[in-house]
């Protein structure tokens, strides 16, 4: 069965919020550093302003309510910043596609074996691994291009970096 | 059946190309070194990946010790269906005491016994339709023991 992209609707479904800037050239992939490398910003998408007034008096509401912002905040910030990195990464990888996502399927196979026969100890980091290499392979495998994948993590990391300062910075 | 630890060697074979007969350090391909690159920079983003990426290496280091073993251990028994009887009788044993055994003890004979059906399994396929003898499943063993200890240059 065909995988479908998994990460295209996520940017999709937070474009009303935030929208990447530039839009994704799937037929010519953009350098990743298009969106990660904050020369350009995500653009306010139509719910922006009334979600912020909102969850603005929400988090103000009590001390406790403004930590949790702040965590919220944070945990989006750092998350844009470790996506924005897989993104280069995988963005890096464009000049040898076929050999990557050939080493990917392989990698998965021989962790995948080797969790089979390894001690119960070491069973869930080698299925972690094997995992990795496993979703590496199926988004590269259903998107059918590094470039688009690689952007597609580029502009989800774009609109997260924009969508933290929904929640108040510590 | 196929013979699934030869496919694995097989596939690994764009990263890495072990020796002849599993002894001494395998052959790493250009490519390697261009995901050795790409893993050590998604390792390296944050302290848990790099925690997760410590992990990895140290199952790798566990799951070779314990395929090189086995490979070493069944290169000096008779024969696969030998090897492959004694496996299935231990893996039974132990699954009767799992379910006699007290709740602490239980859980380590499931481990064992999952193990032993694991490698049981793995010889039945090398036995059956691969028609592979017991030196050819030590040198495999051997050489899957050499890629997983290669394997661990991927993880910082």
């Amino acid at each position: 069965m065909a995988i479908s992209d998994p990460i295209g609707p996520v940017v999709q479904a937070l474009s009303v919020l935030v929208t990447p800037n530039p839009a994704l050239n799937k037929v010519s992939p953009q350098p990743t550093s298009t969106w990660t490398s904050g020369t350009n910003t995500a653009t306010d998408g139509t719910l922006f302003t009334p979600a912020q007034a909102l969850l603005g008096v929400l988090f103000g509401l009590s001390s406790d309510m403004t930590l949790v912002g702040n965590a919220i905040n944070g945990g989006l910030t750092e998350m844009a910043t470790v996506i924005a990195g897989i993104a280069d990464q995988i963005g890096s990888l464009t000049t040898i596609e076929a050999e990557a996502t050939s080493a990917f399927g392989a990698l998965k196979t021989v962790l995948g074996l080797a969790q089979s026969i390894a001690p119960t100890s070491a069973n869930g980091v080698l299925q972690s691994a094997s995992g990795l290499f496993d979703q590496l392979n199926s988004i590269l495998t259903s998107l059918g291009s590094i470039g688009v994948a690689a952007d597609e993590l580029a502009e989800l990391s774009q609109q997260l970096t924009a969508a933290a300062p929904l929640f108040p910075a510590a | 059946m196929a013979d699934p630890i030869g496919d694995a060697i097989q596939a690994l074979n764009v990263l890495i190309v072990p020796t002849a007969d599993g002894t001494g350090a395998p052959t790493t391909t250009a490519l390697f070194g261009n995901i050795q690159t790409f893993t050590t920079a998604i390792f390296g983003i944050s302290s848990d990946m790099q925690t997760v990426s410590s992990d990895i290496k140290t199952a790798l280091t566990d799951a070779a010790t314990v395929v090189g073993k086995i490979g070493t251990s069944i290169a000096a028994a008779g024969s696969l269906t030998d090897v492959g009887g004694a496996m299935t009788a231990l893996q039974s044993s132990l699954s009767l005491l799992q379910t006699i055994a007290p709740a602490g003890t239980a859980a380590v004979f499931n481990s064992a016994s999952g193990l032993f059906q694991a490698i049981q399994s793995q010889l039945t396929a090398l036995a059956g339709d691969a028609g592979k003898t017991i030196a050819d499943a030590a040198t495999e063993l051997a050489q899957l023991a050499q890629i997983l200890t290669a394997l661990e240059g991927l993880f910082p």
